[in-house]
């Protein structure tokens, strides 16, 4: 095994866009111009050449050059990297990656234009500055996290994460830098070179990158843990020296605890590192959404304590929530600002009531957790007043013990033709002008209601379309595939945007106010962004469910919590800021099929070979089962008034609706086994999805005689 | 150098699959340090072994005192074992380290505290090592689902077929029957029995279907791997 020399060995040194770094009178580079670009100064040197500070004549901007090392350009490997280092970066367009302008070569020189990062690395700050406090490096490595998850999420590994790739901007804001030696995940990509050279710096190394062994996205998490224990330390995880030592450190000595060189670290930060720096891939965080989500917890933490005692935090970074931005169909009301509320609010003192349209999974609003609801675009914050609910129009007033409503009954209006799988989904649009249908065909459809014309075939998912969710706005829709998620424009059927590289999403979710997308993600449990702009998306939060399959999703009214229920039968509620779980329900026996959330707090669920269960969460009252005897249930829908039960199907393809006020019920028949079933917001219409053939079929809703 | 390379050519030639003596090492890197952890009781000590050693590998690969044939666990174990009296036995010229000498079992230690420590940690190397590259495989192919099986059957020992079968299908997204879920479990214990059959193939010499069988066994594997060889 040998080490290539452009590999440092004890301080990792690599090409940074340090401000302040030597600037050589000597340097024949110094004024001359490269295309549009005239050098200014030499920012500093590595092992693939020398970095430049430019100002590009075009635009009068200054910019930062790469200028790859004139002997390295006969080198195939060393040109295929520096390549490799532009198409990666360029690909990733996010505020904590470094932005690549141009890659290109004249006179000889091929030189890399990106933006120059005038707060220069992490590893310039510590020789600079000294030590960080364990929140400043908190608040790095999250930034860092931001960035690795967009990476990954690309199908991009770093492999080289460490202090001196992780840049700052003027206003502090970390970026990953220098992917250079970034791998497509989706390549059997090893840690080695075609001439046997391990890449990597040693200090910073996973195992597996040691061992020259093919690495995967958990590989650049065990980076960022060593770079987060340096940074906390001021030390490195284990001791310099030779190269060989060090690797045989990361694969066999003990996981180094940060608080055995400084007892001050908060245990929380060492369970982060000494997760992260796991020997075995499977024993680190899942992902870097993972790993971020519990980074957050702690900034939340301090920001939380600091705000209560009104003591500023000092900050190396911008708050790790970016607002909203102004302009968009979503509320103006800032992220940062919806924290405050959550800080100095005490709990309402009573519960209040809210829906929007049926869907297979509708509203909640769980019993035993008091939240009040007002109506109005972006407003989620309670108050200790009783507050009348105002539902939207048309959707028909939630009913009551008082005025139970009417037994209902449906009529076959006409089908949809178009799917050729089983339908996974359907969905209304809030305002209900839309119905989505989701199917096992790899198409998700677009009917305009109430006619049930087809508007538009969404097409270009990768594997089954499991799910799709309308924005509040109607005017974006957002659809899980088994690759990730994708946006596209509900009036023109186009596709905005694909987030790939998530692996499988069964459910996607908006916040009432559109601020935010949540989506459950299988055994990665939840995973939350906030919403920048009609597409955008910044890496929020996530949270882990262990081994439960995360299946359905869904925000409260007043968007401060998200449920997620798994597969197993379980409820977890999470802080929608935070990502912390707040509480969870306990598991409904047999294997949960399918779930709907009635108005009042109450929840259908369905078991392996029994009927339906109406079971209210956080109370000690046990399910109580509304039919036996009838096999199992796929789909099951409240209606708008929440008086009515939808589910089914039966052993022949029928389903039911029963009145839960007086148990009657009307069976009715379709052609094929039924998936999936929602009511209209106004309650008018009901559709059912299913069976092997992908019928989707709408019926008028009817008081029953 | 000439030395040097006369003696990594004598490691390859011997062990074809071993292509780097360093890169081997560091595969069973945890191996090596608990069966130091459990000959050398002084922690400072350890380390200056460890440097040792790894300092011998690098400028001379596994340089062998006494001829060792056949396993590479074998021949690893002795370098090992012989790297720590050498340190010892240089510290004990200016230092008292005899009662640390007289702690270094004998080359043929079969049996005791130290040996079984290298079996275990020998054989959760391969295990780990058989897996992960079950896993990399996976991941490269999704279709097959086998590390998805294997695992779910580990994750959920009381579970029946029909239970596997649809917690597969939902962190997979395709469907899967409880047959489909039998066979694919089937057939991940195969790939998985092969995979460690090679792993113990690359570290013997000239490797016979006994001898693997005889190391399969001594590791504890033989009837983890008996029922599903091909």
């Amino acid at each position: 095994m040998s080490m290539p020399d452009d590999q440092p060995v004890s301080n990792g040194s690599r090409p940074t866009t340090a401000d302040g770094g030597s600037s050589s009178k000597n340097d024949p580079l110094i004024g001359r111009e490269y295309g549009i670009y005239r050098i200014v100064r030499r920012l500093g040197s590595g092992g693939m050449g020398v970095v430049y500070e430019a100002l590009d004549t075009r635009l009068s901007r200054t910019v930062a050059i790469k200028m790859l090392a004139d002997e390295l350009t006969d080198n195939d490997d060393t040109l295929r990297r520096f390549e490799n280092e532009a198409r990666a970066t360029a690909r990733l367009n996010h505020p904590n990656v470094v932005t690549i302008h141009e890659f290109g070569h004249a006179e000889n020189h091929r030189f890399l234009v990106m933006e120059l990062m005038p707060g220069g690395s992490v590893q310039d700050h510590l020789r600079n500055h000294g030590s960080l406090s364990w929140e400043k490096a908190t608040a790095i490595i999250a930034g860092a996290c931001r960035g690795l998850a967009v990476a990954h999420e690309a199908g991009l590994i770093h492999r080289d994460i460490k202090p001196a790739n992780l840049l700052l901007s003027a206003d502090g804001t970390v970026k990953l830098g220098d992917f250079g030696l970034a791998r497509s995940v989706h390549r059997s990509n090893s840690g080695i070179t075609s001439t046997g050279h391990v890449l990597g710096t040693p200090a910073f190394m996973s195992p597996e990158q040691c061992r020259a062994e093919m690495l995967e996205p958990r590989s650049d998490l065990y980076s960022l843990g060593a770079t987060y224990y340096h940074l906390l330390t001021s030390r490195f995880p284990y001791p310099v020296g030779d190269p060989m030592q060090v690797m045989f450190s990361h694969c066999s000595a003990p996981v180094p605890d940060p608080r055995h060189v400084n007892k001050d670290i908060p245990d929380e930060c060492a369970a982060i590192v000494m997760k992260a720096m796991a020997k075995k891939r499977g024993d680190r965080h899942a992902d870097a959404m993972t790993m971020l989500a519990e980074l957050e917890q702690i900034l939340s933490a301090t920001l939380a304590l600091s705000a209560a005692v009104q003591t500023p935090v000092p900050r190396l970074v911008k708050p790790t929530i970016p607002p909203v931005p102004v302009g968009d169909d979503s509320p103006s009301l800032t992220i940062t600002d919806r924290r405050m509320p959550i800080i100095s609010e005490k709990p309402p003192a009573r519960r209040r009531f809210f829906m929007i349209g049926g869907s297979s999974v509708g509203i909640i609003l769980l019993a035993g957790i008091g939240y009040v609801v007002t109506r109005g675009k972006g407003k989620s914050e309670g108050t200790q007043e009783e507050q009348k609910p105002v539902p939207p129009d048309p959707v028909p007033p939630v009913v009551t013990a008082q005025n139970p409503g009417k037994a209902l009954t449906v009529v076959r209006r006409k089908s949809l033709p178009g799917h050729s799988g089983e339908i996974r989904t359907v969905r209304f649009s809030p305002d209900g002008k839309l119905l989505a249908t989701a199917g096992e065909d790899l198409h998700v459809r677009l009917w305009k209601m109430p006619e049930g014309t087809e508007h538009y075939v969404l097409n270009g998912h990768k594997g089954r379309a499991y799910c799709a969710a309308f924005a509040p706005d109607n005017r974006t829709v957002a659809t899980g595939d088994d690759q990730g998620i994708r946006f596209w424009g509900a009036t023109s059927g186009e596709q905005l945007r694909n987030v790939s590289g998530l692996g499988a999403i069964f459910d996607v979710a908006f916040s009432h106010d559109g601020n935010q997308l949540a989506a459950a993600k299988g055994y990665a449990g939840l995973v939350v962004w906030t919403r920048n702009g009609r597409v955008g998306l910044n890496p929020l939060h996530n949270a882990s469910l262990g081994n439960q399959l995360a299946v359905a999703i869904e925000y409260t009214a007043d968007d401060r919590s998200i449920d997620i229920v798994t597969f197993q039968g379980a409820i977890h509620r999470f802080d929608a800021i935070t990502g912390k779980e707040v509480d969870s329900v306990r598991r409904l026996r047999g294997i949960r099929i399918s779930t709907s959330y009635g108005p009042h707090g109450e929840l259908v669920a369905f078991g392996t070979g029994r009927g339906p269960m109406l079971w209210k969460p956080l109370t000690k009252e046990p399910p109580v089962s509304l039919a036996s005897g009838i096999g199992e249930m796929n789909a099951v829908a409240f209606s708008p008034d929440g008086g009515t039960l939808a589910y089914g199907p039966g052993s022949d393809g029928s389903f039911w609706l029963r009145h839960l006020a007086t148990k009657q019920e009307t069976r009715h028949r379709t052609d094929n086994f039924l998936r999936s079933v929602a009511f209209s917001p106004d309650g008018k219409t009901l559709v059912t999805g299913g069976g092997h053939e992908g019928e989707v079929i709408l019926w008028d809703v009817r008081e029953a005689d | 150098m000439d030395q040097q390379n006369t003696h990594l050519n004598q490691i390859t030639t011997r062990w074809p699959l071993i292509t780097d003596p360093a890169q081997f090492v560091l595969r069973y890197a945890t191996a090596i340090r608990c069966y130091l952890a459990a000959i050398i009781r002084d922690p400072h000590d350890l380390e200056d072994v460890i440097q040792d050693f790894l300092a011998r590998v690098i400028e001379r690969g596994l340089v062998q005192e006494n001829a060792v044939r056949g396993r590479f666990r074998d021949y690893l174990k002795v370098s090992v074992r012989n790297a720590a009296l050498s340190h010892l036995r240089r510290r004990s010229d200016n230092q008292a380290a005899d009662g640390q000498l007289e702690t270094i079992p004998a080359e043929n230690d079969a049996g005791s505290a130290a040996d079984n420590e290298w079996i275990a940690e020998w054989r959760g190397t391969m295990l780990g090592q058989a897996l992960e590259k079950l896993e990399d495989q996976e991941r490269l192919a999704p279709a097959g689902r086998l590390y998805l099986t294997l695992t779910l059957a580990r994750d959920h020992p009381e579970a029946d077929s029909v239970t596997l079968a649809e917690l597969a299908a939902k962190k997979s997204g395709r469907p899967m029957t409880p047959e489909a879920f039998r066979k694919q479990l089937s057939r991940a214990r195969t790939v998985l029995a092969n995979l460690l059959v090679d792993e113990v193939r690359r570290t013997i010499e000239n490797a016979t279907p006994e001898q693997i069988d005889e190391e399969l066994a001594e590791l504890g594997l033989q009837e983890l791997v008996r029922p599903f060889r091909e």
